[in-house]
């Protein structure tokens, strides 16, 4: 009687232990599937949000590369119209080519502290990527030729930037951002919206090698 | 007799005793599974949401959207280089029609400073590749930071013109990540890198190899495998960037 009861008993223990298992297991699935991996969805996220911002870049060069091109096609039989396109076009790249001074709307971001040249390079790469008419550091114009040297300036860095200011402050503000990122290592970043601002022109350095 | 009956009375007794102590303590067993079990499916109920959704239906959205975007990007890189041989012929034609002046001819210049035709001349070869030993780590990849930080000492050794795998460098070009490609001028870039730079190679050379430039580069180069080679080269050629300029917020004085 005694042994009877005893293998009944665990049985219906085994049986309960074995349903309470199953019960756990699918609360468990259930509470981890729907969130998927974290990581996974992040980094796509971060992905499209790029690509979003690749695109529209490219939208806008379409666009501008056809109005473009259009005026050059209305002007090809008429010498004024050429010439007013291709000044519109020589005022473009001069400012591009930092060969002329710009003044405009933009930001001022002042760095104190003991700033790296990794991070002024950083720093310069994220306003090119937000997009800018023109940057100097220290009163000096950078034109694509122009390294990041920490040589050339002194502390505090005054890096002014000829662009949207709005967009710039917004996007080199935004959390986990370059400058969030230069805080915590104890750099102190200001950065100061400028409705007009005025840069100067460089000096280009001479070009021996190019042969086309 | 009497005593044996005792004896025996005592020990049915406390068979029984520990018979029932027995089932309690099952009994007990069973109320406490009886609750976990009791517990869990409410819990389960609880977990399960109102509305029918499907957990993969935001990840299939956004691989979609990835997808979409991605094949937006291919066509509009395609339109943008359309254009810019459209711009080319528009330009050759211009040219035949003998309407060149002193600003056509300065803005040829401008166009070659800024990136915007092909150039060649000798200079100096780089490559950058990932490790191929070792479990892939942080260490052993190549970033976006080395090959800002390679094409800012080419730009100190007197670099005139540099590409990375045919991507021109530009006055506006940004060298960033983008999970685990590289984009450059809105161009998705892998690996192997191929950074080709136009300029004085004796300098860039030096300036490359000297032991206090590239300092983490070539720290992972010695200790995880990352590839870093550079070559001098008397012949290069590098591609025009393909795109445009404009200026937006600022005014020429």
């Amino acid at each position: 009687m005694n042994y009877f009861i005893r293998k009944k008993d665990w049985l219906i223990l085994g049986f309960a232990a074995l349903i309470l298992g199953l019960a756990m297991a699918m609360h468990y699935s259930s509470l981890v599937r729907p969130n998927g991996t974290p990581s996974d969805d992040q980094t796509l996220a971060v992905e499209i949000e790029k690509m979003v911002k690749v695109n529209t870049d490219l939208k806008n060069q379409v666009s501008l590369m056809s109005k473009n091109n259009q005026n050059y096609k209305d002007s090809l039989n008429d010498q004024n119209l050429l010439d007013a396109q291709i000044q519109s076009e020589l005022r473009d790249l001069k400012i591009i080519n930092a060969v002329s001074a710009i003044n405009g709307s933009g930001v001022e971001i002042v760095l104190k502290g003991r700033v790296l040249e990794a991070q002024l390079i950083d720093l310069i790469n994220a306003i090119k990527n937000i997009g800018c008419d023109a940057i100097s550091i220290n009163g000096q114009r950078l034109s694509l030729f122009s390294p990041i040297d920490l040589n050339r300036y002194s502390e505090p860095y005054n890096i002014e930037v000829v662009g949207n200011n709005s967009l710039l402050t917004s996007a080199l503000s935004r959390k986990g951002g370059i400058v969030e990122q230069l805080q915590i290592r104890s750099i102190d970043v200001n950065i100061l919206s400028r409705e007009n601002m005025e840069l100067s022109a460089s000096v280009l350095p001479q070009l021996n090698y190019l042969d086309n | 007799m009497v005593i044996r009956i005792r004896e025996t009375r005592w020990s049915q007794t406390k068979k029984m005793q520990k018979l029932s102590l027995k089932f309690v303590s099952i009994r007990f067993v069973y109320i406490i599974i009886g609750i976990a079990m009791g517990l869990l499916i409410i819990a389960q109920f609880r977990t399960v949401p109102d509305r029918i959704t499907n957990p993969e239906t935001p990840k299939l959205s956004l691989r979609e959207t990835r997808n979409i975007l991605y094949d937006e990007q291919i066509k509009l890189n395609d339109e943008i280089k359309r254009l810019s041989q459209e711009n080319q012929q528009l330009n050759d034609e211009i040219k035949s029609k003998n309407f060149i002046n002193v600003e056509m001819s300065e803005l040829e210049w401008q166009r070659k400073l800024a990136g915007l035709s092909d150039v060649s001349g000798r200079g100096v070869e780089i490559t950058l590749n990932d490790s191929d030993s070792g479990p892939v780590s942080e260490d052993t990849i190549v970033h976006a930071s080395d090959l800002r930080d390679v094409v800012n000492y080419l730009w100190a050794g007197g670099a005139e013109a540099i590409s990375i795998n045919d991507q021109r460098i530009v006055a506006t070009t940004a060298i960033d990540c983008v999970v685990n490609t590289i984009l450059i001028n809105n161009v998705k870039l892998s690996n192997p890198f191929k950074i080709t730079a136009i300029g004085n190679s004796e300098k860039m050379m030096a300036l490359l190899s000297s032991s206090l430039s590239l300092s983490d580069l070539k720290k992972r180069v010695k200790a995880n495998g990352v590839l870093f080679t550079v070559k001098s080269r008397d012949s290069l050629k590098i591609k025009s960037y393909v795109g445009s300029f404009t200026v937006i917020s600022g005014q020429k004085q």
